[in-house]
């Protein structure tokens, strides 16, 4: 059994695989060995006829193409890494946009979380700059030049904004209506919407072109006349919502042909609005001619001679009737200049609007008035001819000097 | 009888200007390798028929040996021929295929209509040349089942008539795990044919 062992090792045998000795050897093996026998012969059958399987014959075209469209996978292949190296160098996780989202989303609740109660994100409220000019116009309060013994004080205030009350209810019963806005914020998070004084005081200044234009006060200090007392008066009298105290004030004082200007880190006490309340109400229009010493000695000064527009000064007080006779004047100039169809109209619309702006700038010397007016000017340009300019840049310097630059 | 159906070891002569091919694709000249895809298509197509069975994945598989004989043609040694190697990825190549197809095999086992009809016909006219087609039939179904490990030792020995040695440099096995392989594929196959292989030693 071992020579059949060792023998079915070599099996089938051929006469080339092994040597002429060896292969005389095995065949005499299985000429004795009848299993070792049937073993070659059933390997030789097997052996054979895997040979006969047939394998298929592409054909001529494409064995020619073959290498062909090999060159056109190696091709391939170098575009596809190609397109795999800029994939890979610009790539970006299929979750950015999500998770950008998500973070813009977290970055806005922590940062309305951290700030105070009540206190909202300033683009509610104090952007008001951005408003349209009629939003704007009808936010500015009343305001009045003072008479100092022998001198005209204009007095040039940044603009009042409307002022939240400390809770809803403090809101007197008899007051006709609250600041809309601050008491719907109020009711929306149940909070009071005042702001604590400690930020009213750095805050205000620099939230409105006329707290830009005060940021060059110094120091801003808080009402001389406590806001609940003004409250109260103002509330007995069911006219007008309270208001903060404007952060600083600023005085031009005519003094015959010179103009000084001061700068008053005093605060404006709401006194004043008081004060000017208690004055009778003078009918709008007035008689130009019925003006005091001091409007007479006003209107012969240089400055206005100068400009036909500060014949308004010659009104003994203005109400707040007056103001909103020029607001509303503005207001119908400005759409009317808007409208695509003016026609050769629009000069005389724009003078208009420009001698309207320039009115309500002087008479009132609201620093937000005179800057509206400022700017309305230099936008006149473009739509006045040239022979207009020197009236507007007298305009312009004339609202210049009312700001003191 | 021995020497009728004895295997003469081949001889595989390498293409003399083989290894001038190898280099000059090295640097870089399409005409060069496109020569050697030429010299090789058909072995590489043979090999991965007689693994795989059917054209369209030996056509894959010999195109996808070549695209690696590009992507690898700086390590591959000009002195040396390029055959075994190629030989390498082939039945690699056609295992990883053998492979992945494991599952489907199955569904594969029932005759196609073209065998069936063989089939009757030879059970109608049973005829010698008959009972050899259809012997050859079952010896390529059997052929077909063997292990990758087995099927690729038996495919080149038997059907390509590669000496021990070439398949051992080929598939980077030892001469006597060569031998072991081979004697276990052809056991398998005498197993699963031993009816037909009685029938014709009748």
């Amino acid at each position: 059994m071992s020579a059949c062992n060792e023998i079915k090792k070599l099996l089938p045998v051929s006469p080339a695989a092994v040597s002429p000795e060896e292969y005389r050897r095995i065949i005499q093996h299985l000429e004795a060995c009848p299993n070792c026998r049937a073993l070659q012969e059933d390997l030789q059958a097997l052996d054979q006829a895997s040979a006969e399987i047939e394998l298929p014959e592409p054909g001529n075209e494409y064995w020619e193409n073959f290498g062909l469209r090999v060159r056109q996978k190696v091709a391939a292949e170098g575009a596809k890494e190609r397109r795999r190296l800029i994939r890979w160098l610009t790539y970006r996780p299929a979750f950015s946009w999500p998770a950008g989202a998500l973070a813009l989303v977290l970055a806005f609740f922590i940062t309305r979380a951290m700030l105070p109660d009540g206190q909202v994100p300033e683009s509610g409220v104090i952007l008001q700059e951005d408003a349209t000019l009629v939003e704007e116009l009808e936010t500015v309060g009343p305001a009045s030049p003072e008479e100092i013994a022998g001198e005209k004080v204009l007095t040039v205030e940044p603009r009042s904004r409307p002022r939240a009350p400390s809770s809803a209810e403090e809101l007197p019963s008899g007051q006709p209506e609250a600041d809309e806005e601050a008491t719907a914020l109020a009711e929306a998070s149940d909070q009071p919407a005042k702001k604590p004084p400690e930020l009213e005081a750095e805050e205000i200044p620099h939230k409105s072109t006329a707290g830009r234009i005060a940021g060059k006060v110094p120091e801003f200090k808080p009402d001389a006349v406590p806001l609940e007392e003004m409250q109260s008066i103002l509330a007995a009298r069911g006219e007008e919502a309270p208001y903060e105290a404007p952060p600083a004030r600023k005085t031009i004082i005519l003094k015959g042909d010179t103009v000084e200007t001061q700068v008053s880190d005093r605060g404006l006490p709401r006194g004043r609005d008081l004060e000017l309340a208690e004055r009778p109400r003078v009918p709008f229009p007035v008689d130009d001619t019925a003006g005091s010493p001091e409007t007479e000695r006003l209107l012969s000064s240089p400055i206005a001679q100068d400009y036909s527009g500060i014949r308004a000064l010659n009104k003994d007080e203005f109400t707040a009737a007056d103001r909103e006779f020029f607001k509303e004047r503005i207001r119908t100039l400005s759409e009317k200049l808007s409208a695509k169809k003016l026609g050769g109209d629009r000069r005389k619309v724009c003078r208009e609007l420009v001698d309207m702006y320039y009115q309500l700038a002087v008479n009132w010397k609201v620093t937000s008035d005179i800057e509206r007016a400022i700017g309305f000017i230099e936008t006149a340009r473009a739509m006045l001819p040239e022979e207009d300019y020197p009236d507007l840049d007298a305009k312009a310097a004339a609202l210049k000097s009312l700001l003191g630059q | 009888m021995m020497s009728e159906h004895g295997f003469q070891p081949a001889s595989r002569s390498r293409h003399p200007e083989e290894g001038q091919w190898v280099r000059a694709a090295q640097e870089g000249d399409r005409a060069a390798f496109d020569r050697l895809v030429k010299l090789h298509q058909r072995a590489a197509y043979r090999w991965a028929y007689r693994m795989v069975h059917t054209h369209d994945a030996a056509d894959d598989i010999a195109q996808e040996a070549f695209i690696r004989l590009y992507r690898a043609l700086e390590r591959i040694d000009s002195e040396r021929p390029l055959s075994p190697w190629l030989c390498r990825v082939v039945m690699n190549l056609a295992t990883n295929y053998l492979r992945r197809q494991k599952t489907l095999v199955s569904l594969d086992d029932n005759p196609g209509l073209e065998a069936v009809i063989t089939q009757d016909v030879d059970r109608q006219y049973p005829t010698s040349k008959h009972r050899r087609r259809e012997f050859v039939a079952k010896l390529e179904k059997a052929i077909e089942k063997l292990p990758p490990k087995f099927k690729s030792v038996l495919v080149l020995r038997v059907q390509d008539n590669r000496s021990y040695e070439e398949i051992a440099e080929a598939l980077e096995l030892t001469m006597g795990t060569v031998m072991s392989r081979l004697s276990r594929a052809r056991s398998r196959l005498r197993k699963e044919l031993a009816e037909e292989l009685k029938k014709m030693r009748e």
